[in-house]
């Protein structure tokens, strides 16, 4: 039963379609049909083999995987070196009541192997004999036994909470992870014909109107309405869908998300792990109180926690920086920003306004409106950008509409970088990129003493802190 | 980190630091590349763009005296220019070793130091391709979690030194390293 599963999950949703598609169009010869069945019994048969050979086992204080069809891999890894193991029910896995588990080691940046389709309770019995193997400090006392009772709920969300994440988010944003929807909307739209309905819908517009550039306005603006309602509601969908009854659970071992009402998503990671902390917020989602907060993690496993209060977000940022102090971001960056932002844009409405001239004579001025546009949005996002070196952290916060904030320790640096562009080294300023083994921070255009009192600093810090990073 | 009380970790603590008695890494001295791995870029260098010059002039040639001329004058500018650039290139690259870290400079026009500091090092490795042994050259490579930094044209007993250097540090780092993720 779960082969055939298996099965149509290798082939891929897409191919499935394709193939939907091919023998519904009717053009199915005879040897077509024959190498695509033949194809797919391959793919089913290898499937098989794969799934009848992968196995795996906890000996002692190892867990050895084998797998491989014609060459056999096997893994031997110490449980202590197990990071995280992310459980994960998808819909498939629903129905035959199984998940997949992930394994994240010490020594990958990414999953080592998932064990796909095993019960929950051999996962969890995974989960549970690699967090009771972590080394424990010498001199703390460890727990009697059992990581549940210690099992601390941080936070959690309520379906409400997940509609009001899901209304403030940006909506278009939602359009376009749905874009192949929409490219498929577009084929049923030439089907149906709906173009040319619109367009004499227009026309008749521009009969009432008396001017056929009102109606077109007019439909664009219906357009941009009905996109703006389509993308909120798959949002809400998306979010409803993903996060459903959202946890985040303080454990013995570190933190543990699981969310998902179709396909259930559980993922765990130590405190350590966590490199740095941002967070995005839309404008509605200011005015309401919550972030989306983001501790990312060494590795795959970033924990995204929609719809975060200011209460939760203290709370996180204790668990990481050991305090709860809001980052200062009392700095700015230089205002050459604002002139730099706005050269690109003039030379080519300048460029663009010279052969513009011959054809529409003055009104070709008109583009340097776009400069006039560009200097005015540099000049917000460079007033409202800003950033800062704390005691323990450097900082960022930048916002147009949106508002985006990064915190990152400064003992969690892997690589400090001071650099300087052509622009940069004639103004005397310069870029600082600190790298942690969760993305970068990077900030423009600082005074070059800043960036390099920033740099030292941070180095000390390394030097210094002598507790784990990864 | 943990937000458990009395947790040494805590004590570490973070007292305000006048930033200006920081030790400043500008005032080290950069080390200069191996004056081989200079040679080397520009003969490749100058390879290229003779090859690319030959096949101009003698095109050129085929048309007219005139044009030859003035092709070859350009020809032998280009391999002039690129040379320089490439000299002047690997002139401006540095490194520079200090206790605890490690830093690396490059660029003419826009410039960059990358630093790693030695206790974030995870890996290090040195690669020689044909022609840099025949230099006697080799460049390192510093790998970390989160990056990493390759220097060129050094010398193969800089390179091994500095490797050893490295791995030593970043070994004795490791073992001093505080697991704060056990309760």
């Amino acid at each position: 039963m779960f082969i055939a599963v298996r099965f149509t999950r290798r082939l891929g949703m897409s191919a499935v379609i394709a193939a939907v598609l091919f023998v519904s169009n009717g053009g199915l010869g005879l040897a077509i049909g024959v190498l695509a069945a033949a194809a797919a019994t391959a793919l089913l048969v290898f499937s098989a083999l794969s799934w009848w050979r992968f196995t795996f086992m906890v000996d002692d204080d190892e867990l050895v995987v084998t797998r491989g069809i014609l060459s056999v891999e096997r893994l031997v890894i110490p449980l202590d070196r197990v990071q995280s193991v992310a459980i994960e029910q998808r819909l498939v896995h629903r129905f035959v009541g199984l998940v997949s588990a992930s394994v994240d080691t010490a020594g990958s940046s990414g999953v080592e192997f998932v064990i796909d389709a095993i019960d929950e309770k051999r996962a969890e019995a995974l989960r549970r004999v690699a967090a009771d193997s972590r080394p424990v400090a010498s001199g703390t006392e460890q727990p009697a036994s059992g990581t549940q009772e210690l099992d601390e709920v941080v936070l959690r969300r309520t379906p409400a909470e997940l509609v009001r994440v899901g209304v403030t988010k940006v909506p278009w944003a939602g359009l376009a992870a749905f874009a192949p929807l929409i490219a498929l909307a577009g084929e049923l739209d030439e089907q149906l014909d709906v173009g040319s309905r619109l367009e004499r819908l227009v026309d008749r517009g521009g009969d009432v109107g008396g001017g056929s550039a009102i109606a077109v306005t007019a439909l664009v603006v219906a357009m941009i309405v009905a996109a703006t309602i389509v993308g909120t509601v798959l949002q809400l969908a998306r979010e409803l869908l993903t996060n459903w009854d959202l946890t985040l659970v303080r454990t013995r071992t570190g933190l543990r998300r699981t969310a998902g009402l179709v396909s259930t998503t559980s993922r765990s990671s130590t405190i350590r792990r966590i490199q740095s902390i941002t967070t995005d917020e839309s404008p509605p989602q200011r005015w309401l109180g919550f972030t989306l907060l983001r501790l990312r993690t060494f590795g795959e496993n970033d924990i995204s926690l929609p719809g975060t209060r200011p209460a939760e977000v203290a709370a996180l940022r204790t668990m990481v920086f050991g305090h709860a102090d809001e980052p200062d971001l009392d700095r700015s960056i230089s205002r050459w920003f604002v002139f730099k932002a706005t050269r690109g844009v003039a030379v080519v409405a300048v460029l663009l306004a010279v052969p513009s001239w011959v054809v529409f004579g003055w009104w070709s001025l008109l583009l340097l409106g776009a400069v006039a546009a560009r200097w005015a949005a540099a000049r917000r996002q460079w007033r409202l950008r800003r950033w800062s070196l704390d005691g323990d952290r450097v900082a960022e916060a930048y916002r147009f509409v949106a508002r985006h904030t990064a915190e990152v320790p400064l003992h969690k640096a892997q690589v400090v970088t001071v650099s300087q562009s052509f622009f940069e080294r004639r103004k005397g300023l310069a870029t600082i990129n600190v790298r942690t083994a969760a993305g970068f921070l990077a900030v423009p255009l600082i005074p070059y003493r800043d960036a390099a009192a920033v740099r030292d600093r941070i180095l000390l810090a390394v030097e210094t802190d002598h507790r784990r990073v990864i | 980190m943990d937000d458990t009380n009395g947790d040494p970790v805590l004590d570490f603590a973070n007292p305000a630091i006048d930033v200006s008695d920081l030790p400043r890494l500008d005032d080290h001295p950069f080390e200069p590349l191996d004056p081989a791995y200079a040679r080397l870029r520009t003969m490749f260098a100058l390879g290229f763009a003779g090859a690319v010059a030959l096949v101009t002039v003698a095109s050129a040639l085929a048309t007219s005296s005139w044009v030859a001329v003035f092709v070859g004058a350009a020809a032998l500018a280009l391999v002039a220019a690129v040379g320089t650039a490439h000299r002047i290139e690997v002139a401006h690259m540095g490194y520079v070793v200090r206790e605890h870290d490690l830093s690396f400079r490059r660029g003419v026009i826009g410039r960059s130091v990358a630093t790693i500091p030695f206790a974030r090092v995870q890996h290090v490795s040195i690669t020689r391709g044909p022609v840099e042994r025949r230099y006697g050259l080799a460049s390192l490579q510093l790998r970390t979690a989160g990056g990493e930094v390759s220097i060129p044209g050094l010398h193969t007993d800089v390179a091994d030194r500095l490797k050893q250097l490295v791995a030593d540090r970043a070994g004795v780092l490791a073992d001093a390293e505080i697991d704060t993720d056990a309760a």
